[in-house]
């Protein structure tokens, strides 16, 4: 199996590229093989905000003349297809022995995606739950690469992430959170600061390839 | 007994979108498969033979509420519905399984 037919399959027979050019069309006319497939809205969601991001990214790094690899964003929109798939489902406690609750591992990795791409300062790269979200109880380890934007001080933008994504997960499922890993894998210029990128504050950032 | 059946499920269906927090009630696999509508039926017909009936609901919801509470108040919703549309005196135990899903927060 090709790597675009696994990406058909988690998209329900949909590509990323099919949904970019979706929503380049404003969403028109409306395609119900796309509305009604949850992997696709997730995927659309997403995109969305990572249009907003990369459109400040693609202008100040116009203004910069400052490199930027393409691969970034390929490695994100990458992991925006891969990871809308419905996955494992995650129970919820049930009110009664006659029915199950459950929320899916896609909507869950949804969920992180937009609390992290929220909390401001970073964009989330690829998101894993490690361990058997299947048995209540499991003690979960949520794996996040993240590129963090020029200017923002990296351990306290990692925090707030953090916390966001934990409130979320509180809500929204019955998980064993034991541990949010966040990995900072690239620096990107993203906000127009009034300040020289000298004077951007902790000189913890780099252009590329600063990691916690 | 009531079954799976798409007459059922296109009732369900109203009744699930109207519960608060739902904000997208998705198809299930033979849909998104686009398979016609006999061939649909005839697979919900084998799966309902080889486990027990179950109405399967997949959701998209909106962030405002816990998943949890817009699980339970769908699934409150789509048993009413099912009692009121079983013969009277049919005991719960009759009942097909509900299966809430949520595939889409926000």
């Amino acid at each position: 199996m090709t790597d675009l037919d696994n990406e058909r399959d988690d998209l329900d027979g949909h590509t990323i590229d099919e949904l970019s050019d979706y929503l380049d069309r404003g969403r028109t006319p409306l395609d119900p093989s796309i509305e009604g497939s949850a992997g696709c809205r997730i995927a659309l969601g997403s995109l969305e905000r990572l249009r907003q991001i990369s459109k400040s990214l693609v202008e100040v790094d116009a203004a910069a003349e400052a490199p930027r690899s393409d691969d970034w964003l390929g490695g994100i929109l990458e992991s925006i297809g891969r990871e809308a798939r419905a996955g494992r489902d995650i129970p919820l406690l049930p009110p009664s022995p006659r029915a199950t609750l459950s929320v899916t591992e896609g909507a869950v990795r949804g969920l992180i995606r937009a609390a992290g791409d929220r909390s401001g300062g970073l964009i989330i790269g690829r998101c894993r739950l490690d361990g058997d979200v299947t048995v209540p109880g499991t003690p979960i380890t949520v794996s996040i690469d993240a590129s963090v934007f020029w200017g923002e001080r990296i351990v306290e933008t990692v925090d707030r992430a953090r916390e966001t994504i934990y409130s979320a997960l509180l809500k929204h499922t019955e998980l064993t959170i034991a541990s949010i890993d966040i990995t900072v894998h690239d620096v990107y210029f993203a906000q127009v600061n009034d300040q020289e990128p000298d004077d951007a504050g902790d000189g913890s950032a780099s252009n590329e390839g600063d990691v916690l | 007994m009531i079954d799976e059946t798409n007459a059922s499920a296109a009732s369900i269906d109203d009744v699930v979108r109207a519960v608060a927090g739902v904000t997208s009630v998705y198809p299930q696999l033979p849909e998104i498969l686009g398979l016609p509508t006999a061939v649909a039926g005839l697979a919900r017909d084998v799966a309902a033979h080889i486990g027990e009936p179950t109405v399967r609901i997949r959701i998209g919801i909106a962030d405002a509420d816990a998943s949890r509470a817009v699980c339970e108040r769908v699934h409150a919703a789509v048993l009413e519905h099912l009692v009121q549309q079983a013969p009277v005196g049919t005991p719960a135990s009759a009942l097909p399984l509900i299966a809430v899903s949520v595939v889409a927060i926000g």
